[in-house]
């Protein structure tokens, strides 16, 4: 990669300040397709990036490197009772770089929500079109092919085919993938087009300048404009800041770090006149299965999510929807989804090569009377996320138990393990009304998330929403956000498009402000 | 039993109470030299999370003893970097779990955890996996971290079956000039 304008913590040793039209605060889906267009229009875009400039190269394949690196607090964020794994990306691409290259349109039925309950009007899928296009465009977003499926995915097709269930390969933003199973550790060939390789080089290349290792810890602001954005300068190999302070000064300021450090970001500003920042924290909770086949399945290996099935993902308005998708195995993320320990643990372990984990990813936030979890502080200032596991949510758990039981049966596995405290083992049909004996919620089974979104919500009114229709602060006249936290609602599919898509509008909106300074 | 004869039961039960966990947590902890200079935690800390994780992650052919791949300095390296909230929490539970005083209240025991042998040891681990919801917390910040430092060991993830990276893969990234 280009790296005359790249700075990390090895030359960023003075406290300095620097000045620039626009500040992006994040080099993920929505800073870095930011930052592409807005630096091709000819924009002074400086970009900063707390994680490291890693790629292609530093991609190994160590999957306990992979977590220490790239991952949100080396892999262990979790909401505050630990009741929820977070994974999330902590480094240049920010989840671009370790997601599993998975790609929706926004939904047209959230859509829907969106314009309704949000004053999102806007949003139709006619005028996202063009967006959607140009995305898929540049980040080459394709269908997968059932036939490169690996024998983990093929679960999904089996059983939906036996029980007459729908399911559809997946599109993925991939180009001349090698089907590895890596891309949740860095693509080690790449050919994933995260923002890595695709629109931060574009960014790059027209002149945008990259501070990485550089956490924003604060925004300075008057009552209209954020003045300064205070960040810090972190050492990666401790963690620990350096002492180095980086301000920066720029005509328009844009938080695009996440639906976690998002919101932690304007509370430590104190931006939070209103009670709101950090609520509606979305994190399409995760609960899965380990169904064990007579044959090997290595879901270590091969594209990591190549089919899904949203079978259930509109239960009906009173019901909390679900999709089903699979995860792949390799052996730390395998470990951690294990509820036992000592011998029990270890003999699970050993039939991992045989083992396909089936999950079901719950689209929290839809219904009415769902409001998702919240982020507020620890007293170092580091973000402290809620998730009270709702009587509504509980009961999506158990059918999703249910569905993803029955599935693995139809497509042939001997038994399936559930991740309860006190595990049901299913060998048959027979044995799935046990799951409805189990209890389902925080710390009774094991529940994760790999897509965050919401806290700090867009719409039209300013007593529940964060940023206007145009991305824009109600009250901070050049403060935008544009990441996965301006979603009101969660997605029912995995996000990146949407922030992507999203993004490049964003631009447009900037652009427009721009011209009129 | 009148009111008197209440309060001098009560306070009298306290007391025997009270002298018996202070008895319970002034026995010490069984101490295990670092292999590695430590980073976080005290020797006893180290100690007390080496006894832990032989229990999460035993000797059992052809799994190896999470002490004989020094888990807990692994564990160490990791909760260095943690924010300080965590670490303060880690060493925490790591200290509740081997204080008799208060873990006897949870599981009955009546030693410091890395005193007792390893059946009671597991009963305990147990009693936190299955317990109230701050145990189960407690349970899991435990057996996930250690799990992630052990199954990151190539002699144990080849008994999983997991082979590593694939040949054509790496031949791949020597073309590309990676390592």
């Amino acid at each position: 990669m280009n790296s005359h304008k790249i700075f990390d913590y090895t030359q960023l040793t003075q406290t300095q300040d620097i000045s620039c039209t626009v500040c992006i605060i994040g080099s993920g889906a929505g800073g870095a397709t930011l930052a592409a267009q807005l630096t091709q229009q000819g924009h002074d875009v400086v970009m900063l990036e707390a994680g490291s400039n890693r790629y292609t190269k530093h991609f190994n394949m160590n999957e306990s490197e992979a977590f220490t690196h790239l991952y949100q607090e080396g892999g262990l964020r979790a909401t505050e009772d630990l009741s929820i794994s977070i994974l999330q990306g902590a480094t240049l691409g920010g989840s671009t770089t370790i997601n599993w290259t998975t790609c929706f349109r926004t939904p047209s039925r959230i859509l829907s929500i969106w314009r309704k309950r949000f004053g999102l009007h806007k949003f139709t899928d006619e005028y996202l079109q063009p967006y959607f296009e140009k995305v898929e465009k540049r980040l080459n977003i394709q269908p997968w092919s059932e036939a490169s499926a690996n024998e983990n995915n093929k679960v999904i097709v089996n059983g939906a085919k036996a029980l007459d269930w729908e399911y559809s390969v997946l599109r993925r933003n991939v180009k001349a993938c090698a089907n590895s199973g890596y891309c949740g550790m860095g693509c080690p060939v790449g050919a994933k087009q995260g923002m890595l390789l695709t629109t931060i080089p574009d960014a790059l290349n027209a002149g945008m300048r990259l501070y990485c290792n550089t956490h924003a810890l604060h925004l300075n602001s008057s009552n209209t404009q954020v003045e300064r954005v205070v960040a810090e300068v972190v050492d990666p190999r401790t963690n620990k800041a350096t002492g180095v302070r980086i301000n920066v000064k720029a005509k328009i300021v844009v938080s695009s770090c996440g639906a976690i450090n998002g919101p932690a970001l304007f509370l430590r500003s104190g931006l939070n006149n209103k009670n709101i920042i950090g609520k509606r924290t979305f994190l399409h909770p995760v609960i899965g299965v380990a169904a064990e086949f007579e044959k090997p399945i290595k879901g270590f290996y091969g594209a990591p999510q190549s089919i899904s099935s949203h079978q259930f993902i509109d239960r009906g308005q009173d019901k909390i929807g679900y999709f089903i998708e699979v995860a792949p195995t390799h052996p730390i993320l395998a470990s951690t989804a294990a509820s036992s320990f000592g011998a029990n643990q270890q003999l699970f372990m050993k039939k991992l090569s045989n083992l396909s984990f089936l999950i079901a990813i719950h689209a929290d936030g839809i219904h009415p009377e769902d409001s998702g979890g919240s982020v507020s502080l620890r007293p170092s200032g580091r973000p402290k996320i809620s998730y009270p596991v709702s009587p509504l949510l509980q009961e999506a758990f158990s059918h999703s138990h249910t569905s993803l039981a029955k599935i693995a049966l139809a497509a042939g596995a001997k038994n399936c393990h559930t991740m309860h405290v006190q595990g049901s083992l299913i060998e048959s049909n027979n044995d799935i009304a046990k799951l409805q004996q189990q209890e389902y919620g925080a710390l009774k089974h094991g529940i994760f998330s790999a897509h965050q979104m919401g806290g700090l919500p867009m719409g039209k009114d300013p007593n529940i929403s964060i940023v206007n229709p145009k991305f824009r602060h109600h009250t901070l006249e050049n403060l935008y956000v544009v990441d996965g936290s301006i979603f009101p609602t969660a997605l029912g599919v995995n996000p990146s498009q949407t922030i992507y898509t999203l993004a490049l509008i964003a631009s447009e909106n900037i652009h427009q402000h721009l011209q009129n300074i | 039993m009148n009111r008197r004869k209440f309060l001098s039961y009560t306070l009298g039960t306290g007391a025997v109470l009270t002298t018996s966990l202070l008895a319970l947590s002034l026995q010490g902890t069984k101490k295990i030299a670092p292999k590695t200079p430590l980073k976080l935690l005290s020797e006893k800390e180290y100690s007390i999370l080496v006894a832990i994780a032989d229990i999460l992650l035993p000797e059992n052919p052809p799994f190896p003893a999470a002490s004989q791949l020094d888990i807990a300095g692994k564990v160490d390296e990791v909760m260095s970097k943690a924010g300080p909230e965590q670490q303060e929490e880690f060493k925490l539970v790591l200290h509740l779990v081997e204080n008799p005083s208060f873990a006897t209240l949870v599981s009955f025991q009546t030693s410091p955890f890395s005193q007792e042998d390893n059946q009671q040891k597991h009963l305990h681990i147990e009693n936190w996996r299955t317990g109230i919801a701050p145990l189960r917390t407690a349970f899991k910040a435990l057996n996930g971290i250690c799990n992630g430092a052990y199954y990151a060991s190539e002699k144990v993830t080849k008994i999983t079956g997991y082979a590593g990276p694939p040949d054509y893969i790496l031949a791949i990234r020597k073309a590309q000039g990676y390592p």
